[in-house]
């Protein structure tokens, strides 16, 4: 009985230093940076189609479309890109998703997550093969 | 809910066009779409260093507007009203007896960055014809400008036929016009379009654009020529059968010579090539490329190969043999009620969503 109430103590003084070395006011968590990433659209395909990134960061797609014709970069699970693939949402402003004229250069952020990939949903797009896939490292 | 002003697309060859089960004048584009595939036949002539198109837009009888893109081997001289009875009489000088075939046809039709210039433009019944100059993003962007929605593959197949051709022709299709001008359903409108080059091609390509890889493309070519021609692709290509080769006969020629526009066509002394496309859209990568000089050496430039994808040297395509399957039969049947074989293509302007 001792011996668990000594452990109990011993948690909550843990837990009351924060783990910190120092006492004081709780330091507001410096902002990372987001990892930037450059995506060229060609042929209705991206370029790379393929990506390397720190699981859980947050990650800033610059996309630029080289194509006469217009498309849009879709970020997410299965689950988004079924939904852009078979639904109606007419506008992308959730983070990930942007939509990209013709000629234009455009920009999102997003926390990259298991089983995520990137592709355009615009009418056979995704069929011709415009998706790329993330891997989380 | 994303909606589209939906242009059109689409794509014509200067072939023929294409026939059987996929042949039917549908489905470019996929649900709800409102689609209408325009389909429309293709004589590709070659004489005196002139090359000439001769293909038909056929009104399906919906309203908005359908367009085409079609690359050409050269800047045209003239673009006007075709002949009345040309396709349709290249379709019988190829076919079996009409009324063996009869039955069968009812219900059956169912690189640049710098701007595109517009060198000419032509006004034919419903049709507004433009013949515009620049690489494929460029008349890409000219289309997009003029509301034709392009599929997806559409800047791939434009830089293919830019890089040796930086010609193409749209084609808009005014439904409505048609409609008030009494156009009937099933009613074609042939253009004719005259083209100086020493050196002729098909396209072929373009017969697949807006498909899937896996769709089957089928489509009838048919030349005339001062002389037997060397074509390319090679032998053995899987996807295109040489089945007729031989001297045309006094009566096509004659027939031909005497319609619309078509007296350039001698009335002796011509070879009549007829081949059939019958590929998936994703191996339909290449051009027909002619060399009607007698040279036999038809360019491997011209047929859309890189260097390393061709031997040298030319050839023609596999013999003919003869027509053994009906759905050939029932193709060709589609082709005589139509009128016509050829390049094609063309989505309706219509509201899409996704």
């Amino acid at each position: 009985m001792l011996r668990r109430c000594g452990m109990a103590l011993a948690a909550l003084a843990l837990a009351a230093c924060g783990g910190s070395a120092h006492a004081g006011p709780p330091v507001p968590p410096v902002p990372v940076p987001p990892v930037t990433v450059q995506l060229r659209i060609h042929h209705s395909h991206f370029q790379p189609d393929v990506l390397a990134l720190p699981s859980g960061a947050l990650v800033r797609f610059v996309v630029t479309n080289n194509d006469p014709i217009d498309h849009e970069l879709i970020v997410g699970d299965d689950a988004t890109q079924n939904r852009h693939e078979f639904g109606t949402d007419a506008h992308h402003d959730a983070p990930g998703e942007v939509s990209v004229p013709s000629g234009a250069t455009r920009t999102t952020e997003v926390t990259v997550r298991t089983g995520f990939e990137y592709a355009c949903h615009l009418p056979g797009h995704y069929a011709y093969g415009m998706k790329g896939t993330i891997r989380l490292r | 809910m994303r909606r589209w002003l939906a242009a059109t697309v689409v794509a014509s060859a200067a072939a023929v066009l294409g026939a059987g089960p996929a042949a039917a004048c549908g489905g470019l584009i996929g649900p709800r779409g409102g689609v209408n595939l325009v389909k429309t036949t293709t004589l590709a002539g070659y004489h005196d260093g002139i090359e000439h198109y001769v293909t038909a837009f056929k009104f399906l009888g919906a309203g908005g507007q359908f367009g085409s893109i079609v690359p050409l081997p050269g800047v045209p001289t003239k673009v006007e009203r075709g002949g009345d009875w040309t396709l349709q009489r290249l379709v019988r000088e190829v076919q079996p007896p009409v009324a063996e075939l009869a039955d069968n046809a009812v219900g059956r039709v169912a690189a640049t960055s710098a701007s595109a210039q517009v060198i000419l433009t032509a006004k034919v019944g419903a049709l507004d014809l433009t013949v515009l100059s620049g690489g494929g993003t460029a008349v890409g962007d000219w289309a997009r400008e003029h509301g034709f929605v392009l599929p997806p593959d559409a800047p791939e197949v434009l830089d293919f036929y830019a890089t040796r051709s930086p010609i193409f022709m749209a084609a808009v299709f005014d439904g409505n016009a048609a409609k008030a001008t009494g156009q009937q359903l099933g009613d074609g409108t042939p253009i004719h379009l005259t083209i100086p080059t020493s050196q002729p091609w098909v396209p072929l390509r373009i017969l697949g654009l807006g498909r899937q890889a896996q769709e089957r493309i089928q489509a009838d070519v048919f030349l005339l020529t001062d002389r037997q021609p060397s074509l390319l692709p090679l032998d053995g290509n899987p996807g295109l059968s040489l089945e007729r080769s031989e001297s045309a006969s006094g009566s096509l020629l004659a027939d031909l010579h005497n319609d619309k526009s078509m007296d350039w066509v001698p009335t002796s002394s011509m070879w009549l090539s007829y081949l059939k496309v019958d590929s998936p859209a994703g191996s339909l990568t290449y051009d027909l490329a002619i060399d009607a000089h007698g040279g036999a050496r038809p360019s491997p430039w011209a047929a859309g190969f890189g260097a390393d994808q061709v031997a040298l040297g030319g050839g023609v395509p596999g013999p003919a043999t003869p027509a053994k399957d009906r759905g050939w039969t029932a193709a060709l049947v589609v082709l005589a009620v139509i009128g016509a074989g050829g390049g094609l293509a063309g989505l309706a302007v219509a509201t899409r969503k996704r």
